[in-house]
């Protein structure tokens, strides 16, 4: 559908290409494993954990579609086991989700210890980042980095740019060159998805002006904007309502050019993946027909 | 008259005239509504805290915030009000003492965040899930009520200035031109 005059930078995951024009290569689509509620027990339940990751795989040589894993963390006691759990059962890089500063801290001294920041996305560096965990990035710095456009003071599409460009009023610096200054290779960068009411289009519309003002792999977890949206809690024919919004609010900043996807919860990869084929087949076709462009080899667009 | 709790959110209302509202986190209580004025969970340690205060500030009845369940991981919404309460802000917004993720206050004036934390008390529960437990803390509130804090005060939202542009001569984004064939460009490029 679009094009960019801006030159669009690739990353290369371990043999998953991600960024560029849009259509050329396959969105990149992320599967989250341990949420919160997803698993009784997870310590308990890594078998469970390990076939999800199985089945995503099985998906992604079935679809073309690349995916990754994207692992939650949400406290320093779980770091070590999720950690190893991820070395055991995934294959190449892997995204960790860290909400809280010091947890990102210890785990990224972690895997120093263990010779695995090579392997990891660090997801993500945003507003909360502390002048430890700024100092440790330096010194342990991951393979690559979700850099988070949420600016709750200004959270049109200039504030989300402004915080990851020189910080905006909140920050002395942008995320980027503080992601750049530490040397993290591989940068992604998140439109950073809001609930309806605090202007979530705008998670949309920042698409578009990202790869152009940064030219970099760009996305954003639009499952989030599903999640805190009441009125489903109340519908009344719940079925699998969010398993197939969620897979549908996707479509659409794919249609503006993102290059990858958080799609939530893991579990979802049998209807994410496919869904996000079609799409890619639509946007391929279209790249191709209209701009000549050369669509990538492993692709749905082929394949499929 | 102004508008009580008008905030839309996630809870539940009784007894207006009760000094109490309950923050159950990530768990979900129910209380007598002859002795809670307000209740629900709290997810998030700044959208979700912003609604709590400009739905108390509604209601001058409310003393106590009990903050009670199991925390929200990750985000820290109990630990983080609390430190709001106690600390207040810094300049750019950001809770002062707050352990949660991104833990700031910017869609509510510094005027309403001041008033909410002389209107309330906090009650800390923390992790407390027993419902006995929770409730006896309601009736010690009560017991403590030191009376209405006076007039409702209405916490507005703070909107960006941004002008409705009906007729714009661009689409998407100020900053992007697109092409009739479809290229994406900067405005200022030729």
């Amino acid at each position: 559908m679009f094009s960019y005059t801006q030159e669009q930078n690739t990353f290369d995951l371990e043999g998953i290409k991600v960024g560029g024009q849009p259509g050329v290569y396959p969105t990149l689509m992320v599967g989250t494993i341990f949420y919160e509620e997803q698993f009784e027990n997870p310590k308990k339940q890594q078998e469970r954990a390990a076939e999800l990751i199985y089945t995503q795989n099985k998906l992604s040589q079935r679809t073309s579609i690349p995916s990754l894993v994207d692992i939650f963390v949400y406290e320093k006691e779980e770091i070590e086991w999720k950690v190893d759990f991820a070395l055991e059962h995934i294959d190449g890089v892997f995204s960790l989700d860290m909400p809280e500063s010091e947890v990102r801290i210890e785990v990224l001294n972690h895997l120093e210890e263990i010779g695995a920041l090579e392997k990891v996305i660090h997801n993500s560096l945003n507003l909360g980042v502390t002048e430890r965990e700024i100092e440790t990035l330096e010194e342990n710095t991951p393979k690559g980095a979700i850099i988070l456009g949420y600016n709750p003071q200004k959270n049109n599409t200039q504030g989300r740019v402004d915080i990851i460009k020189d910080g905006g009023a909140l920050m002395d610096k942008g995320l980027l060159p503080l992601a750049e200054e530490a040397g993290i290779e591989y940068l992604f960068l998140d439109t950073a998805a809001t609930p309806f009411g605090e202007k979530a289009c705008e998670s949309l519309r920042a698409v578009p002006v990202f790869k152009n003002e940064f030219g970099l792999p760009t996305g954003c977890s639009l499952h989030n904007t599903v999640e805190s949206w009441k009125w489903l809690d109340e519908y009344e024919s719940k079925g699998n309502i969010f398993e197939t919004l969620d897979a549908s609010i996707d479509n659409l900043p794919v249609l503006l050019g993102a290059d990858f996807i958080y799609y939530g919860p893991i579990e979802n990869a049998s209807l994410a993946l496919p869904n996000m084929a079609m799409v890619d087949k639509l946007m391929a076709e279209g790249a191709e027909d209209y701009f000549g462009a050369e669509i990538s080899e492993e692709h749905p667009h082929r394949s499929l | 008259m102004s508008e009580l709790y008008p905030w839309p959110g996630n809870y539940e209302t009784g007894d207006p005239e009760s000094p109490v509202a309950v923050i159950t986190l990530s768990d979900d209580f129910d209380f007598d509504r002859e002795k809670v004025a307000i209740w629900g969970p709290m997810k998030t340690e700044n959208l979700g805290i912003e609604k709590v205060i400009a739905n108390v500030l509604s209601n001058p009845n409310i003393r106590f915030i009990i903050v009670c369940g199991e925390e929200i991981r990750g985000h820290r919404s109990g630990q983080t009000i609390m430190a709001l309460i106690e600390n207040g802000l810094e300049e750019n917004g950001k809770i002062k003492g707050s352990e949660g993720a991104v833990p700031y206050i910017e869609n509510i004036s510094l005027e309403a965040v001041e008033r909410f934390r002389e209107q309330v008390e906090f009650v800390d529960l923390l992790g407390v899930t027993s419902e006995e437990e929770i409730e006896k803390a309601v009736e010690r509130c009560i017991e403590k009520d030191p009376g209405s804090f006076g007039e409702p005060y209405t916490a507005l939202k703070i909107e960006m200035k941004e002008e409705t542009v009906l007729e714009a001569d661009f689409a998407l984004h100020s900053s992007l031109k697109i092409s009739p064939w479809g290229k994406i460009s900067s405005m200022e490029e030729k």
